[in-house]
């Protein structure tokens, strides 16, 4: 059987499979948003472990709470939305704690492990809420706007989130 | 036009309308303070970029109806490093965790999703499924890993991605095939 042509399927198409009564499509939408969903919450919280058990949380809500989700086409926006909220009130938990035990034996060349390594760094000295729009912009390429539906705040307040993350990783990274 | 200040996030990301784009890029051309602001910021992001996606530690796969054989579990035993670790954690309370090659599976029993049914849960040998310190047995799974070859575990992690596509594409099938095999009797 040839798997090389299998191909990511539109979000809005498997929703829809998922709503019809087809559950097992929603394995489709994990596989596909997994990766990008897990490095959002490991920048975040920058705890491997951690970040997978979030990772897990916020597709078992994206799962019961799938009716819920309006614009089918903006299933991505979503379940960011919801990662953010898991995250949210993981990090409100645990007031005090520092998400800082970054394991560098992930894999990968010596260099591109220490570039991670420095750059993880450099994001955790930055406040959550201006780490996260920095991630969600520079890693995960999304606009101003959905990263204000994201966080839940005015547009105006994420590109001041923005423009102060990166002021502060300059004076860190050089 | 004044300084791009805070527009200068816009200007970098390309979200500024046309005409201020164009706006931007004349005032940059006669402006060494604003150029310099872009370059630094250009340099930051250049920077961020150098970091590397990572894999996640485990894969996640949703299990939710009851039958008889589970094929992700069949499919991926004989596939699996001659070591294998199997080891499944089941919680106390619902969904069902499982763990097996670098493999999440959470099934729902008992969830608010009305259609979904608990799939049996696998038997694993040596492990007592009860009151297991969850922390200590990924501890363990990760020293274990560590030791694997990375690009075997590579290989595995493909072929785990694709065996997720193919067991959700096939699930019409299996569905039909189950039911078949119901009907006719001979599903022992
Ligand atoms: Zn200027």
């Amino acid at each position: 059987m040839k798997l090389d042509g299998l191909r990511p399927i539109e979000d809005r198409k498997i929703v829809d499979r998922v709503l019809k009564g087809d559950t097992e499509a929603f394995n489709l939408l994990v596989h596909q948003w997994e990766k990008p969903i897990y490095n959002f919450i490991f920048r975040l919280i920058g705890d491997r472990e951690e970040a997978m058990d979030l990772c897990q949380e916020s597709f078992m809500k994206a799962y019961r709470e799938l009716a819920t989700l309006k614009d089918r086409n903006r299933f991505s926006s979503w379940l960011y939305r919801i990662a953010h909220n898991t995250c949210y009130s993981r990090l409100r938990k645990d007031i005090g704690r520092t998400f800082v035990e970054l394991d560098p034996d992930i894999g990968g060349h010596r260099q591109t492990v220490e570039s991670r390594l420095a750059v993880e760094k450099a994001l955790q000295h930055l406040p959550e809420e201006q780490r996260e729009a920095v991630v969600l912009k520079v890693f995960h390429d999304l606009k101003f706007e959905e990263i204000a539906v994201i966080q839940g705040s005015p547009v105006s307040t994420v590109k001041s989130r923005l423009y102060m993350g990166f002021e502060k990783l300059r004076s860190i990274l050089g | 036009m004044t300084h791009l200040g805070e527009r200068i996030t816009d200007f970098v990301f390309g979200e500024l309308a046309p005409p201020e784009m164009d706006e931007a890029r004349r005032h940059l051309a006669a402006c060494a303070d604003c150029r310099k602001e872009v370059e630094q910021f250009e340099r930051t992001r250049s920077l961020l970029k150098m970091s590397p996606e990572v894999e996640p530690p485990r894969r996640i796969v949703f299990e939710f109806e009851k039958r008889k054989t589970n094929p992700i579990w069949q499919w991926l035993a004989p596939g699996a490093v001659a070591a294998a670790i199997l080891i499944a954690v089941l919680l106390a309370s619902q969904p069902h965790v499982q763990w097996n090659q670098s493999q999440l599976t959470i099934s729902f029993g008992g969830a608010p999703a009305p259609a979904v049914v608990s799939p049996p849960a696998p038997v694993v040998e040596g492990v007592s499924a009860q009151q297991y310190d969850y922390d200590r047995i990924l501890k363990e799974i990760e020293r274990r890993l560590d030791k694997r070859d990375a690009s075997q575990l590579k290989r595995i992690q493909r072929l785990q991605d694709q065996l997720v596509y193919l067991k959700a594409e096939t699930s019409e099938f299996e569905r039909v095939a189950i039911q078949t095999i119901a009907a006719s009797g001979t599903q022992d």
